[in-house]
């Protein structure tokens, strides 16, 4: 093996993916070469570095829009018809985007008239903007109370919209988290509660949730959270999960991760 | 209980059962997102494609080889993804919505030197080709063993080994270079 070929093994060293017989043969050249033992410091130096590199979080609506997609697949729910006034036929989805239009309208109207009012264009901006906030959290928590999960789900994903949580809607989400009977509604509940985590109760709900869920995807994903939050308060919850006998393998193995990485930081 | 094996939920996916597609998301979703996120620089195309890519797994689940590990199988086809976005979109700068470089807070002194340091490695990754930045990220994030590596980028084994050490002997110059570290010569 020429010098060269012994750095290309550097990498794999590092990583502890070298065969045994390569890890041998790489350390005994290791002893004998001073070159390779300093270039592998510096490159061991920049590996463990790497690992600290902050990785990149989706955003909640990740989440929501594939389960979204996934209920439409799984229901095959027949699509509206394309072209024409498609959008506006009945159904329930023909009903939320009538009272859309209906509120927009409407506060298009009420803006062109306080316009004309002179009234500050700042205030009627603000007025306009809380009016849709309102309007969002309205029809997200309509379509949560609906049978279909679809419906919830899409509610969910309405709730992701607002920019304030009000704590009707907080309520609704924390309820959907622990008790809706469909696994995607309690994750897609998840992702929206992840966007209001400065809020203290939104917090403890999230880590109150662990030992209300059976499902070892909404467990782990509430893990996830709770880590990438920087939750410490949730410690103690995620030590129970990691010494419970006879739980889900993976959900023990995360929290484990979990433990560690809150402790990490 | 009992988990299921990425393959053993493929057959299921296979035999109709979409639902299970959901596990395998669950599972696999952060890491194809990181992936994307490493290849692209750009977030909201990345979360799109990872949408895509799963539902490419449903639309061709009946091509899936058990033989091949799920992993691979998955980031090969994010990757194509990206591919044949990058190609649609040949005509427009990709980094128009890069990422940005995350806005620091006030720290305190003795952690801030190691703060900077994350900072200026994770300019000195972005700052690689695409072909030395994807196969680093892929050995470093992914724990993927150059086979599969060899398997997602369709190449040699011994091309992989070469690439990233090359990658990483690049990005520990660049890195010096941002700290405006001289270089021993090795």
């Amino acid at each position: 093996m020429t010098s060269e070929e012994y750095r290309y093994l550097i990498p794999g060293y590092l990583s502890g993916g070298l065969s045994p017989d390569d890890r041998r043969i790489f350390e005994e050249q290791l002893r004998a070469d001073s070159q390779l033992r300093r270039e592998l410091g510096e490159l061991q130096a920049v590996w463990r570095d790497m690992g600290e590199i902050e990785e990149e979080q989706p955003s909640p609506f990740l989440r929501a829009r594939f389960y979204q997609k996934l209920n439409e697949v799984s229901s095959r729910e027949p699509k509206l018809a394309k072209g024409g006034f498609a959008w506006w036929k009945p159904g329930l989805a023909g009903l939320v985007r009538q009272a859309l239009v209906a509120v927009a309208l409407f506060a298009l109207g009420l803006f062109v008239g306080r316009e004309k009012a002179s009234s500050p264009a700042a205030d009627q901006m603000t007025q306009l903007h809380n009016q849709v906030q309102e309007l969002r959290q309205t029809v997200a928590l309509s379509l949560m109370d609906r049978q279909s999960s679809t419906s919830r789900l899409e509610g969910v994903s309405w709730s992701m919209q607002v920019d304030q949580l009000d704590p009707e809607l907080r309520n609704a989400l924390v309820q959907a988290l622990n008790h809706d009977p469909n696994t995607n509604v309690r994750l897609a509940s998840l992702d929206a509660l992840e966007k209001f985590t400065r809020d203290n109760d939104v917090r403890q709900a999230l880590v109150n949730s662990i030992r209300q869920q059976d499902s070892p995807l909404v467990q782990i994903a509430l893990i996830d959270s709770l880590v990438h939050i920087q939750d410490r308060g949730a410690a103690g919850e995620l030590r129970k999960l990691a010494e419970e006998k006879g739980l889900n393998a993976a959900v023990q193995q995360r929290a484990r991760w979990g433990l560690e990485k809150l402790s990490l930081n | 209980m009992e988990e299921l094996t990425d393959s053993a939920l493929m057959k299921l996916v296979q035999g109709g059962d979409s639902s299970h597609l959901a596990v395998l998301f669950e599972r696999h979703h952060l890491g194809l997102f990181r992936y994307l996120t490493q290849l692209s620089r750009n977030r909201e195309l990345s979360e799109d494609l990872t949408q895509e890519v799963f539902f490419r797994v449903l639309k061709y689940a009946g091509s899936y080889d058990p033989n091949l590990p799920f992993l691979v199988w998955l980031y090969r086809m994010g990757r194509n993804a990206f591919f044949d976005t990058l190609r649609s979109r040949s005509a427009e700068p990709m980094g128009a919505e890069t990422l940005e470089v995350r806005s620091r807070e006030p720290m305190p002194e003795e952690v801030f030197s190691r703060k900077q340091d994350r900072l200026w490695l994770e300019q000195a990754l972005q700052t690689l080709s695409e072909d030395k930045r994807e196969v680093l990220v892929l050995s470093r994030f992914h724990d993927l063993r150059y086979k599969e590596i060899a398997k997602i980028m369709k190449c040699e084994v011994g091309t992989v080994k070469v690439r990233v050490y090359r990658a990483l002997r690049e990005l520990r110059e660049r890195f010096c270079e941002l700290r405006g570290e001289k270089l021993y010569d090795v």
